[in-house]
């Protein structure tokens, strides 16, 4: 677990966590978005950039090839269906509670957006297949949606999987969870809504 | 280090000059060295203690260890354990109210360790800041302040000069006890630490830089604006106290205090620490409060420095509503660079310290070490007290008559710094005081010194060289410090008489040549001054006329981050002509001096003897060891300078003779047949 700058999509990014695990599957997330930003395995960090001499630059650097996600917020209030995700929530609409960490270490983020309170789980799968991300909310006082994915194209199989990009990565959701395709300007986006007052959602990243 | 001192001691007292007599800082106040495991990395960015006499610190690299026995009691090595990590550079830490709150770059955490296993296991974010990514925006405390409010400051950005590149950076910030945060004051430029003296008032520290003379500490009260200008980009947001803008603030290079006589909300340092001789980089403050026990200094601030590894003592006194006092020398020969001082529930100090990036005069990367008191009674000037004509000297115990009565034990003189945006000031403005007359207390313990006149705002150099002890007639610990002048007290003036007629003349100081010796406290021989540089051929800026084809070689030499050149290793042929270029990128001062082989560390020492006068000559010493060297450089500023490499082949160092840098910042030139 490691807090530092990092550099995600040509921007360095400042309240970036990264987190390993024993399965050597690591993430990245963005504090700020609550944006699961990328995915690798092997190695964790280069740190060098922080911890030799003053660490001017500050980023800490995956130690493998990276899964790029997105920096955009993972949950967004939408006026209807159809509306155009956010590339990002301004700094003051998003207050950070922090994370707790479990028995195994594995962090629950913790934030409030659009007057909801967010819990987001992200585990790493013991077989270093992928990860396991439980969004909660509470306190909502609207619809809010959830959006699992973004990509060039998106392919629904069957039992609730889709396969994202060219095959870059598969997500398996929960079978309660009505997730839905939608079309957009660069792609398409996999999105789920979550109800008002308390709610969750559960999906599987396997790569 | 313990080595070269010992030696520099025997060759002392082999030349007569120690007096068996005479005390010195260890003797009286012990430093010891608190192991820490190999496997660790304690670059100390915070220290608390938790109730069960546990030292908890937290570091540069993120983490929290948990330290049992720190004070190695029954022999015993303290015990480590990591209680938390995968912070962002954590510069602060304090228990308060049964939890442990800390700063990282980006936020204000509590900690707490909810299922009991000794980790904690719930990192919470209490308030977050924004950042714009730059490394020099760092966030320090939290501090507990006499209302129940924490309170934070955060850096500048440095971008070749500070910058408030995101929202509150430059300003000291306070939360209520629900974490609601009121902006408190700006104009803060580094901001590394702050305490509460013992009314309860708020001082912190600043380090030299742009709009920054010299290091100083500040009281700091809602709504100042304490320099930098930088920070009132946001003194206009909601919330704010501050009420002056950016266009508001002269740079004309007059001294501070004058500046700020005339735009009301400015406000001038409680206390200068004079820049290269009190320290570089001022640090920690800790109030001696009824915790310490390090000899008879109750209610004063020691203050830290980061660069040369050392702690000074600072005396406040309030005149006319306006703090002011008197820095004196207190204990150097740390480990590393001080950055954190903690009581200990014994009374010692414990010093935690962290030299990465920034070079210091202990030469380890980090440490922890323990600062106690002997009890042996030092023999030092306790206080010093303004007086409507001069100021009272109190000492720690009573002074030989003869040797206080006579006007050349003493040496005074007052200068000061220009404010401006430029980084650091040369001392300006300097002239020597005499004394006029001499009151000395029944008790022999209070010397009142009637000057020619006193300068309101300047900075007062007294200096006691002569004094002597009644009973011992030994000399003073140390014998200099530097008295802040805010305000001048109202009252009697003393009329000079025969009884309290000076014997002797004080000893002239000459402005022109600055102050004379500075002695590093007790380990550097007490001998000459070391003066400046003059000769031009040195510091040749333009080609010589007898260059007809040009320089043979022409070398572009640049800084690292971290104090570095970014060539090291130079191979040069004897005799040739080089036009070399020296172009400063790092965010403080530097320059380049070429020396004879093998003295590089020679010039180095050197340049700590030049006293107040040392920028003025861009920190070369007069000497036959320096070959060539460029101006004083300011960040983003560099130099072109013309040289003949020597004839006689070998290993020439060449050093940035800045003070304290040329430990770390140095390379050579091998000089080929």
């Amino acid at each position: 677990m490691l807090r530092s700058y990092l550099m995600f999509d040509g921007k360095k990014h400042t309240h970036v966590i990264s987190v390993g695990s024993p399965a050597k599957v690591n993430y990245s997330y963005d504090l700020k978005q609550g944006a699961l930003l990328q995915l690798w395995r092997g190695q964790f960090l280069d740190v060098t950039e922080m911890w030799k001499d003053r660490g001017e630059p500050q980023l800490a650097k995956p130690l493998g090839t990276v899964l790029p996600l997105s920096a955009a917020p993972a949950i967004a209030a939408l006026t209807d269906q159809h509306a155009v995700w956010p590339d990002s929530i301004s700094f003051d609409e998003l207050q950070n509670k922090g994370y707790v960490l479990d028995k195994s270490k594995m962090p629950t983020f913790l934030y409030s957006s659009n007057g909801a309170d967010i819990s987001d789980k992200i585990a790493v799968q013991s077989s270093g297949s992928g990860i396991d991300r439980t969004i909660s909310i509470s306190n909502s006082k609207g619809p809010v949606y959830c959006r699992i994915a973004a990509a060039q194209t998106i392919d629904a199989l069957k039992d609730n999987t889709y396969l994202i990009g060219n095959k870059a990565y598969t997500i398996k959701v929960s079978a309660q969870t009505k997730a839905f395709i939608r079309k957009t300007k660069n792609g398409q986006e996999l999105l789920a809504p979550l109800a008002n007052g308390t709610d969750s959602l559960t999906y599987s990243l396997i790569w | 280090m313990k080595n070269s001192k010992y030696l520099l001691s025997l060759l002392l007292l082999g030349a007569g000059i120690l007096k068996s007599n005479a005390q010195t800082e260890s003797q009286i106040f012990p430093i010891t060295t608190v192991p820490i495991p190999k496997e660790i990395a304690l670059e100390v960015g915070g220290m608390t203690f938790l109730p069960n006499d546990e030292l908890a610190v937290a570091t540069r690299r993120g983490e929290v260890w948990i330290i049992t026995n720190p004070y190695m009691k029954n022999g015993e090595q303290p015990k480590y354990r990591l209680f938390a990590h995968g912070m962002h550079e954590v510069l602060g830490l304090n228990y308060i109210k049964g939890d442990i709150y800390l700063t990282q770059r980006a936020e204000l955490t509590r900690l707490r360790d909810l299922d009991g296993d000794g980790q904690a296991d719930e990192y919470r974010t209490m308030y977050c800041w924004p950042l714009s990514g730059n490394y020099h925006e760092y966030a320090y405390g939290p501090m507990l302040d006499k209302d129940s409010n924490m309170v934070v400051t955060l850096n500048l950005g440095w971008i070749g000069f500070g910058e408030s590149m995101s929202k509150w950076h430059g300003w000291m910030l306070k939360f209520n006890q629900d974490f609601t945060m009121k902006p408190f004051a700006t104009g803060l430029r580094s901001p590394a630490a702050f305490a509460l003296n013992s009314n309860g008032d708020i001082f912190y520290a600043e380090n030299q830089g742009d709009w920054v003379g010299s290091g100083s500490i500040t009281h700091v009260e809602q709504g100042d604006f304490l320099g930098n200008p930088a920070g009132l980009i946001w003194a206009d947001q909601p919330g704010s106290p501050v009420k002056l803008r950016k266009k508001d603030i002269p740079d004309t290079g007059e001294p501070k205090y004058d500046v700020a006589k005339r735009v009301p909300g400015l406000k001038s340092p409680s206390v200068w620490i004079p820049h290269s001789i009190m320290g570089n980089s001022t640090s920690g403050i800790l109030s001696y409060s009824d915790n310490g026990n390090m000899g008879p200094f109750k209610g004063q601030l020691f203050v830290g420095d980061q660069a040369q590894s050392k702690i000074s003592r600072v005396f406040l006194e309030k005149v006319k509503g306006v703090y002011q006092g008197m820095v004196f020398p207190f204990r150097e020969g740390f480990s590393s660079g001080i950055l954190r001082m903690n009581w200990g529930s014994d009374g010692s100090m414990l010093v935690g310290m962290t030299s990465r990036g920034w070079s210091s005069t202990g030469k380890e990367e980090y440490g922890l070490q323990r600062l106690t008191w002997s009890g042996i009674m030092p023999f030092e000037v306790q206080t010093v007290k303004a007086q409507p004509d001069g100021f009272e000297l109190e000492f720690t115990m009573p002074v030989d008559e003869k040797t206080a009565r006579n006007a050349g034990s003493y040496k005074l003189s007052t200068f000061t710094y220009k404010y401006h945006h430029i980084y650091g000031s040369p001392v300006i403005n300097q002239s020597p005081r005499s004394i006029k007359a001499i009151v000395i207390s029944a008790d022999h313990k209070r010397v009142r010194l009637v000057l020619d006149s006193l300068k309101q705002g300047y900075i007062h150099e007294i200096r006691t060289q002569g004094l002597r002890s009644e009973s011992g007639n030994i000399p003073l610990l140390h014998n200099y410090g530097y008295y802040t002048l805010n305000e001048i007290p109202d009252g009697e003036k003393v009329v000079a008489s025969p009884e309290n007629k000076p014997t002797g003349s004080t000893q002239a100081a000459n402005p022109a040549q600055g102050m004379d010796h500075h002695h590093m406290g007790n380990t550097t021989a007490g001998g000459s001054k070391i003066t400046g540089s003059t000769a031009a051929g040195k510091h040749l800026t333009k080609q010589p006329e007898s260059w007809k084809n040009g320089p043979d070689k022409t070398i572009l030499l640049g800084t690292k981050p971290g104090l570095k050149f970014d060539i090291t290793n130079l191979i040069l042929k004897a005799g040739a002509k080089v036009k070399l270029t020296f172009a400063n990128t790092d965010d403080m001062l530097h320059n380049f001096v070429l020396t004879t082989p093998g003295s590089g560390n020679a010039v180095g020492e050197m340049v700590m003897k030049m006293g107040l006068d040392g920028e003025k000559y861009s920190f070369v010493p007069n000497s036959t060891k320096v070959l060539a060297h460029t101006a004083l450089l300011q960040p983003g500023k560099s130099d072109t300078i013309y040289f003949t490499v020597p004839k006689t082949p070998g290993i020439y160092p060449f050093i940035c003779s800045y003070p304290g840098h040329y430990m770390v910042m140095k390379g050579q030139i091998k000089v080929l047949k």
